[in-house]
């Protein structure tokens, strides 16, 4: 792994210097800002039962729908289009510490916008009156826990997006290959439980309620960190990118 | 040269073979570790709730008595199943069930929990949801009343809970404190009790009978106290039999005729040598035989007198079209009888005065207290008989609003050492329509009578689990600062694009 902090210094660099990366930063930060100006203005509508900042981390999906894919549709598919991924391979680095080196700079991108989102609420904090007075429009534990939520399924994420991309050429079908792989995984668990499985095994009910994304974020974003979900996202992270790099050496002639 | 070509192509197709089975192999067995790994996972887990108030966690007592959950494995688990939906047809309520289901959702979660992390070893409890609109069949399986919230059950033994258990509300029907936990504990003890508790009616002078269907029976009284795990019967203290012991409340629900001396005797000593719980509703005197109810002298040392009167309220806010009582007025200073989670009105027949006897003896270890009073444009006619014509009040006779028509007797269980008088509970009623079939469901009628079992079987107080305010967030905001939003939240995106200009404006020099 010695070739490891090199390519991800090299990717994060590209990363820093890529017209794309700013514009994908630039529509996501709008995005949330749209968002969390609705959340607040919902608030002023009516009172909720519910923190603004709970409710805005339970809108994390769609922008991650977009995001994700964006962040890592070119990081494989461009290389092999280019002819480059065969030279990389070429070199000492092994295609593993290639794709740990490109998954890890898109998840840190990944990561980084979504704390700079936590401006939003501190803006609203000071510059609102009512912000001011009361304190739970920065609630310390729902903001935590709503970033640790998004920082640990963020990993799964990422990871499925550096496979869609190593799976075709084209990062065309890259990006709508990672959108698939998100909603599925993403959006399949809530659907799957409001069918009306009545003679469903209960080991399938059990299944369901342990991957259903919406069920850990809620606990996530209510401030309540429970550790099954980071044994979740993280053990199938490692099997996704054990298996991108099986791709990415198969493609390769490896 | 042929055979040589076709032994390196073989060479070659076994190691492609060779590869992709290893790479299968590979991924077969990493599916397998990280489906191990995600089982142990979800056996073995930690919450935290990060909250500064802990808003999120069970209480130590919650806890505690989790642990007292039978664990043998013939025991059955405890079920603990959330029916509300937010798919009711009604929106409003919809979206009130959809709050409310979100809050018992995360509540149920810690219940698991902690149930799973008991320091002597996991109690067998299940939580699972049934969407009574979208599961037909299950709803049906499960028999569950209308608007059931949370279905507590362990074998035979259920707890329903409705949103009206777990919330109290103001007169505007804004809640003002979440019950959740302590519902679902007191629930969670109604299910594991090994003994269920025995109330006792008595029979003999023409009381409706707890399995009368008719306007006038009590089936619908019997069916809401077996609803929360009592269990009843009825006794006839007129023969030789005493107050069981395991009687631990007894019922007299509207004697027609007079109680005789050996029966007041029998409950002379079950409320004093056995600290009993007794719950007297009476009949207004309204006939002769109807003036003397056999327990005047019971009454007298227990601080309480019923007058021979009839209570009347001409009011058009006390009283409703058939003339029976409508009463808003409950224990000066609160009494857990009559603290209601959410403003209610109760409903009474024609009644009669039950109030504290100044003229009994003294004693301080005795405290009366009035439960339910009437208006004050009330008054109580001495000695009206039914066909009388005459029902005005005469000042200098008549009983003056406000009166009580219900009242509670108890001892302090602090007694003077060597005195039988200790520790029994006597509550008595003006009227014994209000808890008959067609009266029962009527406005706080079946809260009143739950209120006097509890408090009386001491389910009151048993659980120390402080309630939750419910969770309310507002903004208010004004034209000037919805702009100011705008802007400001606009400036992020606008900076990192002038960052990206700059670094592609760097890099194309």
């Amino acid at each position: 792994m010695r070739h490891f902090p090199t390519l991800l210094w090299h990717e994060l660099r590209m990363l820093a210097v890529s017209a794309s990366t700013y514009v994908a930063a630039v529509l996501f930060l709008l995005v949330m800002g749209m968002f969390y100006f609705f959340v607040l203005y919902l608030y002023d509508s009516e009172p909720q039962t519910e923190l603004p900042s709970t409710l805005y981390f339970k809108l994390f999906w769609m922008p991650v729908f977009f995001m994700v894919p964006l962040l890592t549709m070119k990081s494989i598919a461009e290389e092999r289009r280019q002819g480059t991924l065969e030279a990389l391979l070429a070199t000492p680095a092994s295609a593993f510490e290639v794709v740990l080196a490109k998954y890890f700079a898109a998840y840190l991108l990944y990561v980084f916008l979504w704390v700079l989102t936590l401006l939003y609420p501190l803006l609203a904090h000071f510059y609102l009156p009512l912000g001011r007075a009361d304190p739970r429009l920065l609630d310390p534990a729902s903001l935590a826990g709503g970033i640790l939520f998004v920082s640990v399924s963020g990993i799964l994420y990422v990871a499925l997006g550096i496979f869609a991309s190593s799976v075709s050429r084209s990062t065309l079908v890259a990006g709508m290959l990672a959108f698939s792989l998100l909603f599925v995984l993403i959006l399949s668990g809530g659907l799957l439980l409001r069918l009306p499985m009545q003679d469903a095994p209960w080991w399938a009910q059990a299944t369901l309620d342990y991957v259903q994304t919406f069920r850990q974020l809620e606990d996530f974003a209510r401030g309540v960190v429970d550790t099954r979900p980071f044994f979740l996202y993280a053990s199938n992270t490692l099997l996704v990118l054990g298996v991108t790099t099986l791709v990415v050496e198969a493609r390769s002639g490896a | 040269m042929f055979a040589a070509t076709l032994k390196s192509l073989e060479e070659f197709r076994v190691a492609r073979w060779a590869k992709t089975g290893n790479r299968s192999a590979q991924i077969i067995l990493s599916l397998m570790l990280v489906a191990g790994l995600n089982l142990l996972a979800a056996r073995h887990y930690e919450r935290w709730d990060l909250t500064t108030t802990r808003r999120h966690s069970l209480s130590a007592e919650t806890r505690g008595y989790l642990g007292e959950i039978p664990r043998a494995p013939a025991d059955p688990p405890v079920e603990l199943i959330l029916t509300i939906s937010p798919s009711d047809p009604n929106p409003a309520k919809a979206q009130q069930n959809e709050a409310t289901q979100r809050e018992l959702r995360g509540l149920l979660r810690e219940y698991k929990y902690a149930a799973e992390t008991l320091p002597g070893g996991p109690a067998p409890v299940r939580v699972d949801e049934v969407d009574p609109y979208r599961q037909l069949r299950r709803a049906e399986e499960l028999n569950l009343p209308p608007d059931t919230a949370v279905s507590i059950r362990r074998g035979d033994r259920i707890r329903n809970l409705q949103v009206t258990d777990l919330y109290a509300v103001d007169a505007e029907g804004q809640p003002t404190a979440f019950y959740g936990e302590r519902a679902i504990t007191s629930a969670i003890l109604d299910v594991i009790e090994d003994k269920k508790q025995k109330i006792y009616f008595t029979t003999g002078h023409g009381e409706p009978e707890l399995r009368s269907v008719q306007s006038s029976g009590m089936s619908e009284l019997a069916q809401v106290l077996r609803e929360r795990n009592f269990e009843t019967a009825q006794i006839d203290l007129t023969t030789g039999t005493d107050v069981p012991a395991d009687a631990d409340l007894l019922v007299i629900a509207g004697p027609l005729s007079q109680l005789q001396p050996i029966e007041a005797e029998k409950l002379r000593r079950y409320l004093n040598e056995r600290r009993g719980r007794v719950a007297l509703f009476l009949r207004p005197p309204i006939r002769t035989q109807m003036v003397f109810h056999g327990l005047e002298n019971l009454l007298f040392e227990w601080g309480l007198m019923t007058d021979d009167a009839l209570v009347f309220d001409m009011a058009a806010t006390s009283a409703d079209l058939n003339d029976a009582l409508i009463l808003k007025n409950f224990a000066a200073g609160g009494h857990p009888v009559t603290n209601f989670r959410y403003p209610l009105n109760v409903r009474f027949g024609f009644s009669r005065p039950v109030q504290e006897d100044i003229g009994a003896p003294p004693d301080a270890r005795r405290r009366v207290t009035s439960l339910v009073l009437t208006n004050e444009t009330a008054w109580g006619k001495r000695g009206y008989r039914i066909g009388d014509t005459e029902s005005k009040i005469i000042p200098e006779v008549d009983l003056k609003g406000p009166i009580s028509v219900a009242a509670i007797s108890e001892f302090s269980p602090q007694g003077a050492v060597g005195l039988p008088q200790s520790g029994g509970k006597l509550v008595v009623f003006g009227d014994a329509t209000f808890i008959a079939n067609a009266n029962l469901g009527l406005l706080g009628n079946t809260q009143l009578l739950l209120n006097t079992v509890n408090y009386l079987l001491d389910r009151e107080g048993r659980l120390n689990i402080p309630p939750k305010p419910p969770f309310k967030f507002e903004l208010g905001m004004d034209r000037q600062q919805v702009f100011g939003l705008v802007w400001r939240f606009g400036m992020l995106p606008a900076l990192v694009a002038l960052l990206g200009g700059v670094v592609y404006f760097v890099r194309h020099r």
